[in-house]
């Protein structure tokens, strides 16, 4: 694909400040994440709950059960897709899309949802390895870089606005002084990894003959959340054009390989769901990614010998690690490295000058609504004892929103597919991958230790 | 600058200065030419992220850059 953008002439967009609200995803995701949440507790007070709507297809032996639930439920599942269709749509229509693009690409998208949520609820679906996020990736995959899709249809195929919805979602379902407790552990682990990522990432290219900023921006992209970070400080050292392009192919290529590889290396060595979910965030790329191996390795929690813990407590750590230990520290990576660049690095003819206003600028946002719906929740079901809020609050309040949060993530887990065109990535050379994969075997060593050894007593407990 | 000095600086309130990237014809940051140049980065990421606040090309440096900076070669748009 040309990188060439003389002939581009968009209009300028400024979406800082207020703006900002309406403008990007990250908002969107909040917006539509606290309102599910919102509803689902004034539904609670009110004694109604979220339930019909957060329909979902039932556990099976016989293909006769989905068929007779198809035909007894099938105007929930109108209804729910008639729901997620006016909020995406009008979430997307506002970022700048077209809903008559986006309606049919999501109409797809929904019943493909539907299918591998089927198969996935099949009772050996573990047996053969047919973990709905598996499934849903590699079927998006195989389309995508087979038949193919028309182009106009990626509208409907929003990997990151689905992960931070359902992530959104998440907060709902993870009590806020698990949060406290476990954050700093998870800061504290991730750090550690972090910066002897990137400090491996760096040192090898810059060895590898690699301009630093080139260097910085994969290192960035191993070490702290994939691509996001890579385009963050990218945007923000003055990288050449052609330096995020690259590392976004290194990205984009390991965490593929880490969705089948770390689920399958955890279930190997019998690991504790809240030790691999904190293994996959310490060393996966990017959230999508690593929420669908987290959910794929929570699934043979009760199903497979041997693995300790619930699905939950993988979903948990993993979230713990990367979002609240890696994602939100961004802005300060962006921030430094820009410090570094003008100091220490070769002057750039253009640029600006470093400003910690990028800290807040490049803060992903939706981590605001991760933690609002967990203390809104928290606040909510405060009076209960333990039994109670087993057996009230978790079947009226938490498990739909818990369900519709599984919808939102295989939309995701799909989309990640669908829009992977292995073609359309630019070719990213010898010394940046070589560079990039050091820091993967050191990331996936040191993280396994740090997981296993180090912390693995905080996170195989994790919440009981 | 030093690195003290620099990051005092980054500190500071900004002032008004000479006009900046989103004022000038080579700067573009609209969501079709990021995700034009930027080849994969609907995978794992989004040209609506936050993370990216107004980033944008320069196609007059061929840089990626955050659009709060100047320089010579200012060009205003039409």
């Amino acid at each position: 694909m040309s990188l060439n953008v003389e002939t581009a002439r968009g209009p300028v967009v400024k979406t800082s400040g207020w703006r900002e609200l309406w403008s990007k995803e990250d908002w969107w995701a909040i917006w539509i994440g606290l309102g599910i949440v919102l509803a689902g507790c004034a539904l609670f007070w009110g004694g109604a709950n979220l339930r019909w709507l957060a329909v979902l297809p039932p556990r099976w032996t016989a293909f006769s059960q989905v068929t007779a639930d198809l035909a007894a439920n099938w105007p929930r599942y109108v209804t729910q897709f008639v729901f997620w269709l006016a909020a995406f749509s009008t979430a997307l229509t506002a970022l700048g899309y077209k809903a008559r693009e986006f309606i049919p690409a999501f109409a797809f998208l929904y019943l493909a949802a539907l299918v591998v949520f089927i198969v996935g609820q099949w009772d050996s679906a573990v047996y053969y390895n047919l973990e709905p996020p598996l499934i849903a990736l590699f079927a998006g995959l195989v389309i995508a870089n087979t038949v193919g899709l028309p182009r106009w249809l990626d509208a409907g195929f929003r990997v990151e606005f689905y992960v931070k919805t359902g992530i959104v979602l998440l907060g709902a379902t993870v009590p806020f002084s698990l949060i406290v407790l476990a954050g700093p552990v998870a800061i504290l682990q991730a750090s550690i990894v972090s910066i002897v990522t990137f400090l491996v990432i760096f040192w090898v290219g810059v060895k590898l003959g690699l301009d630093r900023r080139l260097a910085a921006t994969l290192g960035v992209g191993g070490a702290v959340c994939g691509v996001s970070a890579a385009i963050a400080v990218a945007g923000a050292i003055g990288a050449k054009k052609e330096d995020a392009p690259i590392a976004i192919t290194a990205v984009i290529l390991w965490a593929i390989v880490m969705i089948f590889v770390l689920p399958l290396a955890a279930r190997g060595l019998h690991l504790p769901t809240g030790v691999a979910g904190a293994w996959i965030g310490t060393s996966e790329f990017a959230d999508a990614a690593g929420i669908a191996a987290a959910q794929a390795y929570g699934g043979y929690a009760g199903h497979v010998d041997g693995i300790a813990g619930t699905s939950e407590q993988a979903i948990q750590a993993f979230t713990l690690m990367k979002v609240v230990g890696r994602d939100v520290w961004i802005g300060i990576w962006a921030f430094v490295l820009a410090i570094v660049a003008t100091t220490r690095w070769e002057a750039k003819t253009a640029g600006s000058r470093p400003d910690a206003g990028e800290i807040w600028r490049r803060f992903p946002k939706f981590v605001f609504g991760f933690l609002i719906a967990s203390l809104l929740i928290t606040a909510v079901t405060a009076s209960y004892s333990l039994a109670d809020y087993n057996k009230i609050a978790v079947p009226g309040l938490i498990a739909p929103i818990k369900d519709l949060r599984t919808w939102a993530f295989i939309f995701c887990f799909l989309s990640i597919g669908l829009t992977t065109r292995f073609k359309d990535l630019a070719a990213a050379g010898r010394a940046p991958l070589l560079a990039f994969s050091s820091g993967v075997v050191v990331n996936v060593a040191l993280g396994f230790v740090l997981s296993v050894y180090v912390f693995g007593s905080h996170w195989a407990t994790l919440g009981q | 600058m030093t690195l003290i000095e620099t990051f005092r600086a980054a500190l500071k309130p900004r002032a008004d200065g000479p006009p900046g990237c989103f004022g000038c014809a080579h700067f573009h940051n609209d969501t079709e030419t990021i995700q034009r140049v930027l080849p994969g980065i609907s995978s794992f990421s989004s040209a609506h992220a936050s993370v990216r606040a107004d980033d944008g090309l320069c196609a007059r440096h061929d840089t990626l850059i955050n659009g709060r900076g100047s320089c010579a070669d200012f060009l205003g748009r039409p």
